[in-house]
């Protein structure tokens, strides 16, 4: 098992350096550079001479790399550094226990909510913090740059994945126990259109429909279509807080799941027949267990399985799958300054997101494997 | 005049597919006493697990339909009661271990788990003796090392052991029936004469009666007291174990009796086959099902669909010429006949 | 039969023989497209897809012949007025354009479709850009479709045809492939493409850089399951049997191993095709894709949207169901496939 896990990480860190090297290459090679704008004034040659050494833009391409590559890595502020080692310490020996106590059920659950807990509040509690650079926007540190806008994105995207799962779940379920009934074609015909719909289609659609037309129809504004919260919020009252959340929330939240849901519902749909058709199932009901236990507890516990990974690695992808609706929705998360950083071929912002996506997908991919080893008693490494 | 355990009259289960109605089962019917051995042979498709699923009311809607017979059980029809009596009947006093058990078990609870639920949902028992039960029933079915074995997942035991669990599963609520629907099939042929043993064994130990369905005659005829043959969702014939052996009435018995190899016989004896394929159960042929395969077939075959009528104690068969055709005499004639065709 | 080990290489139609497995073409066609038929969906969606084919291939023509309107002129009314967000209808009495012809301006009449969809915010009409709209859509998906069914026969037949080191250092790549974030890498090169000055003209504009960018991306799949079906096939009977009947490696792979593998090919394929479209779309849209004036689907629906904003419905409704329906066609047709192509199901199942 840690034998794989190194391997699978020490995979994932080539992955992570080809793909650093494909951007930076990429960035580089466009020519045109961030000072470009500075160029067309004749009074900032200083500024630009100044700001090129700054920035190494007169070394050779491989030297730049490698000066970033190793900003990157290299932490230039770590107190306290046992925050988050204690905090690795803990949800370690904590998985640990589950794995030897806690015989099947929840383990899965229990594990994931660990180290969520840890590494937020190792993430809260240290001020570790990397040299990724300044901003060529303007915009400043590029590490607290990114940082400020990762809440945004995880609310948005937790949400979504929320929906997502307290839907997506139950319908593929159901489908699957009513299969061919006339529900069950509806919906799939509903999934294979949110497939084949983009986001950027469903999200501006939303938009124009459930914002703007039903206000200008009915004059009640629901929903927001821009923005986080509003501008007055630091003055509402809890309630009032809380419901203008849920109103800039809702639709970009919404576009998400929709598609997701989509996903998670065919997907569990397909696990759950195969499960519903299997001898073991067949075995629960000779025993005379209850129809409704017979699913609960032999065909759900099963079902669940091949859906894990693929909630792990839609949270991998959170980020990036937020890029479009983030911009349609003016939502103030990594993916919409991704946008802003491209537009102006900002490099450090540009290279800091793209590496944080990456580091993301590798490391969701690992605990995907390792959860569905947890989940399926079958799965040995090797 | 003794009750029979388990009565079944007339059962016909359907399924209804896209290309028809397929007739699994078509109207049979046969007692089974307390602690009787019951043999249910017939080919592939010939509606033995089917039967065995109505018994346990496992057909599932809307696809499979029981459309009439009755299943008495104890004088009670199965077929009549509400879904919660028919889940204490299940596993509790009718019980049933299936042919691959690869994957009968299921794979994500320990072998544990899954023997204490059903001794727990059967038994008024705490979850502490109901584990003691468990432990027993695993070292009753000679896993050695029971203890240890509760914890472990199925996907850690063996083919054989898989079906000792299996068998270990069926017999934990001392059940009065076992229908066991080809419990060896799966397993290599050293395995399979201890598995049967043990679980006649066991069964013999707690007075259950065993259903015992295979396509081995073999494996029926060492084992069971009665045998019935089933042919394309009908039983052809019925009998003592010793009678179906020896003297085959209906000509499909006797082919298969032809077909298997018999330590009893000079080597030479050439192994039969019965010619063509049992028919779809879909377009059944009007008649007696057998008869485009029967090398005895007459006219009022084609026509009259022959019932099943006792010719003996204990003994009926399903053949219009039942009375008149000596299947044990022509046997061997026959036989040597037909090895002589062969090889020239 | 004669024997492999000793005499001269066997002829191919002895080969064939002596495999003993020619498929028939007939027959074979003839399961598949009844297996495609009894799928009506998937056939109706066959017969969309082919009718947009058409319909955005003779695009230049319909122009020519005046069917259709300049896709990147403003119309003008008999006033010299940019007909700017006009709602759909059906005439188009005293409406014109301006192109230059010869060195001169002249001034055209507006096809008979002109005002069918509307216009758009610069007078364009909206059927005519969603007609050429359409161009960029299928030239991306059809020519990422082409590079990711090639890349991935190519590479996943190495790999499970030579196993041991090709094996390995070709799924490595794979994996490094499937590992790269397809949008926001996407996005990047979107962004930058048109400054790489080194690229020719027809990669760095339009809609073929898209393509092949969005093509390299996506083969890995595709890749990893025609690896796979290698390694399954390779070792089944009928390979075997060749290969005791002396069959050459290329003669096995491209006889015997492809065709059987043919069906994952021809579904994943189509499947990224309308996963490329949906991609192209979205980068379009982000103002990443095929830049203007060229107009594709992705980025009617970005300015229809902020001109739904002002009450301007229709630019937004019909990219928005010219995208959906296609996508949604060829969504199908991979399914209708999928099932028609899948050996495991007999044709009695319906
Ligand atoms: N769920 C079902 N749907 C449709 N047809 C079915 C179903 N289950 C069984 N059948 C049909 O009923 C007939 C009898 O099947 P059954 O499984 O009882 O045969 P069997 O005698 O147990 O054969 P085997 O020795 O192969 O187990 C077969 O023709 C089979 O195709
Ligand atoms: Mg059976």
């Amino acid at each position: 098992m840690l034998a794989y896990i190194t391997r699978r990480l020490v995979y994932g860190l080539v992955t992570l350096l080809a793909l650093s090297m494909i951007v930076f290459s990429l960035l580089q090679a466009s020519g045109g550079g961030p000072l470009d704008r500075l160029k067309l004034n004749p009074r900032m040659q200083d500024l630009i001479a100044q700001l090129t050494k700054d920035w190494g833009l007169d070394q050779p391409l491989w030297r730049q790399y490698l000066t970033w590559l190793w900003n990157y890595v290299t932490p230039n502020d770590f107190s306290p550094l046992w925050v988050p080692l204690v905090a690795i310490a803990i949800a370690a020996g904590v998985t640990f226990a589950i794995v030897k106590l806690v015989k099947y059920q929840w383990k899965g659950a229990a594990i994931l909510a660990v180290w969520v807990l840890a590494v937020y509040g190792a993430v809260t509690n240290m001020t570790i913090r990397f040299n990724w650079g300044i901003s060529f926007q303007g915009f400043g540190d590029v590490w607290d740059l990114v940082f400020s806008r990762v809440g945004a994105t995880f609310r948005l995207g937790f949400t979504a994945l929320a929906i997502a799962l307290i839907i997506g779940i139950p319908l593929g379920i159901y489908q699957a126990i009513r299969q061919y009934s006339f529900f069950d074609q509806l919906g799939t015909m509903g999934a294979f259109l949110m497939f084949s719909t983009p986001i950027f289609i469903i999200g501006v659609g939303l938009q124009i429909i459930l914002a703007l037309y039903l206000e200008k129809w009915t004059g009640v504004k629901l929903f927001f279509v821009t923005g986080m919260n509003d501008p007055g919020y630091a003055n509402l009252s809890l309630i009032q807080r809380i419901i203008d959340t849920i109103q800039h929330l809702a639709l970009p939240a919404i576009s998400i799941a929709l598609i997701s849901l989509a996903g998670y519902s065919r997907f569990q749909r397909a696990s759950m027949l195969e499960v519903l058709h299997s001898d073991y199932l067949r075995t629960a009901k000779a025993k005379g267990l209850p129809r409704r236990k017979v699913v609960v507890k032999h065909a759900l516990r099963n079902a669940m399985i091949p859906i894990v990974t693929l909630v792990s690695l839609d949270i991998a992808f959170m980020i990036g799958g937020a890029i479009i609706t983030e911009s349609i929705f003016g939502w103030p998360g990594v993916g919409r300054l991704y946008i802003t950083a491209i537009a102006g071929i900002d490099y450090p912002v540009v290279m800091a997101i793209v590496m944080v996506i990456g580091i993301g997908i590798v490391a969701m991919n690992i605990i995907a494997d390792i959860l569905y080893g947890v989940m399926d008693p079958r799965v040995r490494y090797d | 005049m003794t009750q029979p355990l388990l009565r079944v009259t007339d059962l016909r289960t359907y399924f209804s597919t896209e290309e028809g109605v397929v007739r699994a089962v078509d109207g049979i019917s046969f007692d089974l006493q307390p602690g009787e051995r019951r043999g249910v042979v017939g080919e592939s498709g010939s509606g033995k697990s089917v039967t065995a699923m109505s018994i346990m009311r496992l057909i599932e809607p809307p696809a499979g339909e029981i459309v009439t017979g009755r299943i008495e059980y104890k004088g009670a029809n199965l077929l009549e009661m509400a879904e919660d009596e028919m889940q204490a009947v299940r596993g509790g006093q009718i019980a049933m271990i299936f042919q691959d058990p690869m994957t009968a078990l299921n794979p994500v609870y320990t072998i544990g788990d899954q023997l204490m639920e059903t001794i727990t949902l059967h038994q008024k028992v705490s979850k502490r003796e109901a584990r003691d039960i468990a432990m027993q029933a695993l070292a009753d079915v000679q896993i050695p090392n029971p203890v240890a074995r509760l914890e472990e997942y199925p996907h850690q035991f063996s083919g054989g052991m898989r079906q000792r669990v299996m068998i270990a599963m069926g017999l934990s609520c001392n059940p009065d029936i076992l229908i066991a629907d080809e419990p060896t099939t799966a397993l290599d042929v050293t395995t399979q004469a201890k598995i049967m043993d043990l679980m006649l064994g066991l069964a013999d130990e707690r007075n259950t009666a065993v259903l015992l369905i295979t396509h081995d005659l073999g494996v029926v005829a060492g084992f069971c007291d009665t045998i019935q043959v089933m042919y394309a969702g009908g039983i052809v014939e019925s009998g003592s174990g010793d009678e179906i052996f020896h003297n085959p009435q209906h000509p499909y018995t006797w082919g298969l009796l032809g077909s298997m190899t018999r330590l009893d016989q000079a080597q030479q004896v050439r192994l039969h086959s019965i010619a063509g394929a049992p028919p779809s159960v879909i377009d059944l042929p009007v008649g007696c099902r057998f008869r485009p395969r029967c090398e005895f077939a007459q006219d009022i075959c084609g026509r009259v669909l022959p019932p099943l009528v006792e010719t003996g104690a204990g003994r009926s068969v399903a053949c219009h010429f039942a009375e008149e055709l000596d299947l044990k005499a022509i046997d061997v004639r026959h036989r040597e006949t037909e090895a002589e065709e062969v090889i020239s | 039969m004669t024997d492999p080990g000793q005499g001269a290489p066997l002829s191919p139609d002895v080969l064939d023989e002596a495999e003993g497995i020619s498929v028939e073409p007939i027959t074979q066609w003839d399961l598949f497209s009844t297996r495609l038929r009894r799928h009506r969906l998937a056939m109706l969606a066959t017969f969309f897809v082919a009718f947009i084919v058409v319909v955005v291939l003779v695009a230049p023509l319909m122009q020519n012949a005046g069917w259709i309107d300049n896709p990147t002129k403003g119309l003008v009314d008999g006033a010299g007025r940019i007909l700017a967000n006009i709602e759909p209808r059906a005439s188009n009495d005293g409406v014109f354009y301006e192109q230059i012809v010869d060195g001169v301006e002249q001034t055209f009449e507006a096809s008979p479709t002109a005002m069918l969809f509307g216009t758009d915010s610069l007078g364009r009409s909206v059927f005519s850009r969603l007609i050429f709209g359409g161009r960029a859509s299928l030239i991306v998906g059809a020519v990422a479709g082409l590079i990711v069914a090639s890349m991935g026969t190519l590479v996943g037949s190495l790999a499970g045809y030579y196993p041991g080191g090709v094996d390995q250092s070709l799924m490595r790549f794979t994996d490094l492939v499937l590992g790269l974030p397809l949008l926001p890498v996407a996005i990047v090169v979107g962004r930058l493409l048109p400054e790489l000055t080194f690229l020719p003209l027809w990669v760095k504009s339009g809609p073929f850089g898209i393509a092949i960018l969005l093509g390299a991306l996506s083969w890995g799949g595709l890749a990893r399951i025609v690896r796979a079906e290698f390694l399954s096939l390779r070792e089944k009977e009928f390979v075997e049997a060749a290969r005791a009947a002396g069959a050459n490696d290329r003669r096995i792979v491209f006889r015997h191993i492809l065709p059987n593998a043919m069906s994952p090919i021809i579904v994943q394929t189509t499947l990224i095709i309308g996963a490329a479209i949906v991609v192209e779309a979205a980068l379009s849209f982000l103002g990443f894709g095929v830049r203007p004036p060229t107009p594709t689907w992705g980025a009617m629906v970005a300015e229809g949207g902020r001109q739904a904003v002002r009450g301007f419905w229709w630019e937004i409704v019909f990219a928005g169901f010219a995208l959906v329906s296609t996508v949604l066609a060829i969504n199908f047709l991979g399914d209708g496939l999928r099932d028609a192509l899948d050996p495991t199901q007999t044709i009695e199942r319906k």
